[in-house]
């Protein structure tokens, strides 16, 4: 009886993010979140330019390796970046520095956001965390690459349509920002630890956390 | 105020924790060494709550180790050393009881004279209220040019605490000119310490540094960044870090230590997230690169300490 | 704890405005306590919660303040423990346990020195005194003297009336500056030269006796500034073993009922199915309900719950010692306004069990937990409010233990409840559930 029921019922078509992951986890089960959070990222959260990447895991497993604490670990870490339409993160002290000179994140250029996609249960050790601080510099350099051989994005804020006043307080802002990249006193390097929900079966949600480098002082929102 | 103690300041080992009974210690680590601890005892002038507690203070292994490591102070199987305390002398209890009893004398006056401050000052409050009567009633009062004298008692009663506190070391003598009007040994005192009459214990007999748990390295490693760090599972974590003195600031870190290599729940970094962001404080996550068997002393891996800082995202 | 008892405690400025906030959660600013003044004949109240900076700035406001409040701390912490001359309560330390009063005459009550001396010198073998014999072996300190409230809940009288007090109890009350214990005095000499003991003292020559932990004192202590009464549980020895446990007062401990009550319910829920006359169901073959006519929904849901359930209520209860330290009861405790008379102790309101974060680093377990609330008598959700409110029985349970979590001087308290979601039946109840909504958790912190 219950046969039949199964054979009459037609199963449905499959959603687009499961013929994506199904179409990417072939390769590899990391590659089948990263989809996923990458579908996440476009569509409930409109981000834009997203390129994937990888950090590759260490080939040989010898044990001696092992204790070699920048040695990163045995499974590959996939890493992606793109636009946030609104800005994601901003330091205590930024934020009081744009608020004495009257900027708004509008007025800001739309800055390149990593995101590390990882799922309930997978091997995560402090060890990753590390490795993915220690290779993003090299990714940002890539990633500027690509964006500019795509050229500028469309959402650059127009220049034109900025007083001088304005434009003279941008300047500053962006002098000061790249002088606290050094003091790290705008916070140090971080990126965005996307976190699915694979637990029995989950239910597609993905969670998304701040990580930085070292002690940074949290938001007082 | 800014007493400095002989150092190294002897810890007490009691029953396997680490207890400070000394005041002067306790404020000078803090000051100092960034070293809080947490009070457990009684405060004898207000023993029924819980809000503010007093001596003696507990001080974590950690913190305990981070001193003896430092230098700056020592541990005492504090059992043993109250061994002392059945082979003093004679001529030693006979001195100690003596100055024990001046000091009581000196509380007794003190006591004494507040009281008779008091009665003075409610006396004048009566005269006064009369006199305001009578100045209602009639034209003007000659009681008022005592006034001046009530407003200037309460700064040398203030002062007079302050002195009493310091009590610790202070010498007997200026206590002791006789007072017919207090009655003898009026005022019993239990000290805080009990040193004197105990000799400080010779290096010799000082115990090992103490053991610490493998968070070691990330709680040293965030001491040295100058945060004041407290125990942490009310919170939900293994310590809180304060940047500053926690008796003025919020803490800005529930911090979770792990080994290099250890695995992580990626759960418990959504759950830890969460829980700092809805106090609006960071979880923090980190731990020594190096294990303890790669190298010399607990102190060499604080160097190699990596510390992650977690915010929830807000999407 | 009744929530009620411990918001009362809390400081009452601040708790209709703040209700969420306990004070003793976080490192108070001493300054505030410098309101108080510390000689005043009345009883000083608390003071408010003083607001906190979010990191340091470089003034020099922030840094005055900073240092004020270091000094009110300084002040506060130097504040000595006196005894004036009409309060003074002498005890003396016994450091070989309690020993039985010598039978000399009683005239010497003035002379305190030469009664620590008597007790020293070798004593006859004391006629074996009926109230004697409750001296508990880890007592250390006696009040030849006792006068005052302290001793209607603490402390054991012996054949001279000397109160004999428990190492907690005599570091509580030394602590709070209410005792003033002497060392022994030493012996061939002829003046009273019994001095003082310290504090310091205290904490050393009686912590680690009789099984006394920092942590076990911590809630011991924590719980007397509240005004609840303390005292030992029968599984406060680690190393209590079988016969120890008979030897008890088994009055509160019914054997083991040997029959298991879940095979029994089951059975029971087995007879009723196959003796319904309605019942043509069979798991195995056909629809769990049965093909019958149904004419109530009740009928429906009661053929339906075929999943066993524990049921609290028959649960064998244990002893202390099947339980594992630390998950073992070692207080009971009573609230203030429970009567107590230290002969025929009441039921106790609270049963505690205190763990150590730095010795005990694991959860515990399902078995743990469960011996552990076994060993409590059944305390079953009762009265009028109880019988209403579905969501309240459940929070209350069947029974109920305090976890107290020490972790480095800080208490926590956790309620925990042995709750029979089985035994409510939401299909019988026609109204729907009652109560509120959020109290459905049967584990819930006490402290934030």
């Amino acid at each position: 009886m219950m046969t039949d029921i199964l054979e009459v019922t037609k199963q449905p078509e499959a959603s687009a993010i499961t013929e994506r992951i199904t179409e990417k986890g072939h390769e590899s089960p990391h590659l089948a979140t990263s989809a996923q959070v990458q579908h996440n990222l476009e569509h409930q959260h409109l981000w834009t330019s997203i390129i994937g990447d990888i950090i590759p895991g260490r080939s040989d497993d010898s044990n001696t390796l092992k204790k070699e604490p920048r040695q990163s670990p045995q499974e590959p870490i996939p890493l992606l970046s793109g636009y946030p339409p609104h800005r994601v993160y901003t330091h205590p002290d930024e934020q009081l520095y744009m608020l004495e000179n009257e900027i708004r994140d509008e007025d800001l250029k739309p800055e390149r956001i990593f995101v590390v996609p990882t799922t309930q249960g997978q091997p995560w050790t402090l060890r990753h965390m590390g490795a993915v601080f220690d290779r993003l510099p090299e990714f940002e350099q890539k990633a500027k690459e690509h964006d500019r051989s795509v050229g500028p994005t469309s959402m650059q804020p127009e220049a034109a349509n900025l007083n001088p006043e304005k434009a003279e307080k941008l300047a500053q802002y962006y002098d000061k920002k790249e002088k606290t990249r050094l003091t790290k006193e705008w916070g140090a390097q971080r990126f965005l630890l996307a976190m699915v929900d694979k637990g029995m079966g989950g239910d597609g949600t993905v969670a998304y956390y701040v990580v930085h480098e070292g002690e940074v002082k949290p938001r007082q929102n | 105020m800014d007493f400095q103690p002989d150092l190294p300041i002897p810890i007490s080992y009691v029953s396997g924790r680490y207890l400070l009974f000394s005041i002067d210690a306790v404020t000078y680590l803090r000051r100092e060494h960034h070293i809080c601890g947490v009070l457990i005892g009684t405060l004898p002038q207000i023993p029924q709550q819980n809000v503010f507690l007093g001596l003696p203070l507990q001080l974590m292994p950690e913190e305990a180790r981070l001193l003896v490591d430092k230098g700056v102070a020592c541990i005492v199987d504090e059992a043993k050393a109250h061994d002392g305390m059945n082979t003093l002398l004679e001529e030693d209890r006979r001195r100690y009881l003596r100055d024990l009893e001046s000091q009581g004398q000196h509380i007794s006056r003190i006591q004494l004279d507040r009281k008779e401050r008091n009665r003075e000052q409610t006396l004048k409050k009566l005269e006064e209220k009369k006199a305001k009567a009578k100045a209602k009633a009639s034209a003007a009062a000659a009681q008022t040019p005592t006034v001046p004298e009530v407003t200037s008692t309460p700064s040398p009663k203030n002062a007079a605490i302050v002195d009493l506190f310091n009590a610790e070391d202070r010498p007997s003598s200026p206590s002791t000119a006789s007072t017919s009007t207090l009655p003898q040994s009026a005022t019993v005192i239990t000290p805080a310490t009990s040193y004197p009459p105990l000799l400080t214990p010779p290096p010799s007999s000082h115990l090992p540094a103490p053991a610490v748990p493998p968070s070691y390295p990330l709680f040293a490693h965030l001491h040295s960044k100058g945060y004041f760090l407290s125990p942490g599972l009310r919170f939900g974590c293994q310590y809180t870090a304060y940047p500053g003195d926690p008796l003025r600031f919020h803490s800005h870190f529930l911090v979770v230590s792990y080994d290099w290599d250890q695995h992580i729940d990626l759960m418990d970094l959504v759950v830890g997230g969460r829980l700092g962001t809805g106090v609006k404080k960071g979880f923090l996550i980190g731990g020594a690169q190096k294990g303890i068997d790669e190298v010399d002393s607990e102190a060499d891996r604080v160097g190699t300490v990596r510390a992650f800082s977690l915010e929830w995202a807000g999407m | 704890m009744a929530d009620a008892d411990e918001d009362a405690v809390r400081a009452p400025a601040t708790a209709s405005t703040e209700p969420d906030i306990d004070l003793s959660d976080e490192t108070q600013d001493f300054r505030f306590l410098n309101h108080l003044n510390f000689f005043a004949d009345s009883s000083p109240s608390i003071p408010r919660r003083g607001e906190k900076d979010f990191e340091p700035n470089p003034t020099e406001l922030q840094a005055d303040v900073l240092s004020a409040s270091r000094g009110a701390m300084h002040n506060a912490l130097s504040y000595p423990r006196l005894h004036g001359a009409k309060t003074r309560i002498i005890a003396f330390y016994a450091p070989d346990g309690y020993v039985p009063p010598v039978q000399i005459d009683r005239a010497t009550p003035k002379a305190s020195g030469e009664d620590g001396k008597s007790s020293e010198s070798t004593p006859k073998p004391a006629r074996p005194l009926p109230n004697s014999a409750r001296i508990s072996p880890d007592a250390c300190v006696y009040v030849p003297n006792p006068k005052g409230q302290f001793f209607k809940t603490m402390g054991q009288a012996d054949s001279t009336s000397r109160i004999w007090l428990l190492p907690e109890e005599a570091l509580y009350l030394i602590e709070r500056g209410s005792l003033d214990i002497r060392w022994p005095s030493p012996s061939g000499s002829t003046e009273d030269l019994s001095v003082p003991m310290s504090l310091q003292a205290a904490y050393a020559c009686f912590m680690g006796r009789g099984g006394l932990t920092l942590e076990r004192y911590s809630v011991y202590t924590g719980l007397k500034r509240l005004g609840y009464a303390l005292v030992r549980a029968p599984g406060w020895c680690d190393d209590i073993q079988q016969q120890d446990a008979d030897a008890l007062g088994s009055s509160e401990i019914t054997p083991p009922k040997i029959h298991g009550p879940g095979l029994a319910g089951m059975l029971a829920s087995l007879f009723n199915w196959i003796h319904d006359p309605h019942s043509t169901a069979s798991t195995a073959t056909g629809p769990i309900i049965g093909t019958g006519i149904h004419r109530s929904y009740m009928d429906v849901y009661r053929k339906l719950a075929i999943i066993p359930w524990y049921d609290p209520v028959t649960a064998p209860e244990r002893h202390p010692f099947d339980t594992t330290p630390p998950f073992r009861v070692v207080f009971h405790i009573y609230k203030p306004s429970t009567p107590i008379k230290k002969s025929a102790l009441p039921t106790p309101d609270f049963r505690i069990a205190v763990v150590s974060t730095r010795d005990q680093t694991t959860m515990p377990t399902m078995t743990q937990l469960g011996a552990l609330l076994e060993s409590t008598p059944l305390d079953p959700p009762r009265g009028e409010k109880m019988d209403r409110m579905m969501y309240m029985r459940l929070r209350h349970g069947y029974r109920n233990v305090v976890m107290a979590v020490v972790d480095q001087g800080v208490v926590s308290y956790l309620r925990i409840a042995d709750s029979a979601f089985g035994k409510e039946k939401l299909y019988e109840n026609k109204g729907g559930p009652q109560g509120h909504k959020r109290n459905y958790a049967n584990q819930k912190s006490r402290k934030r």
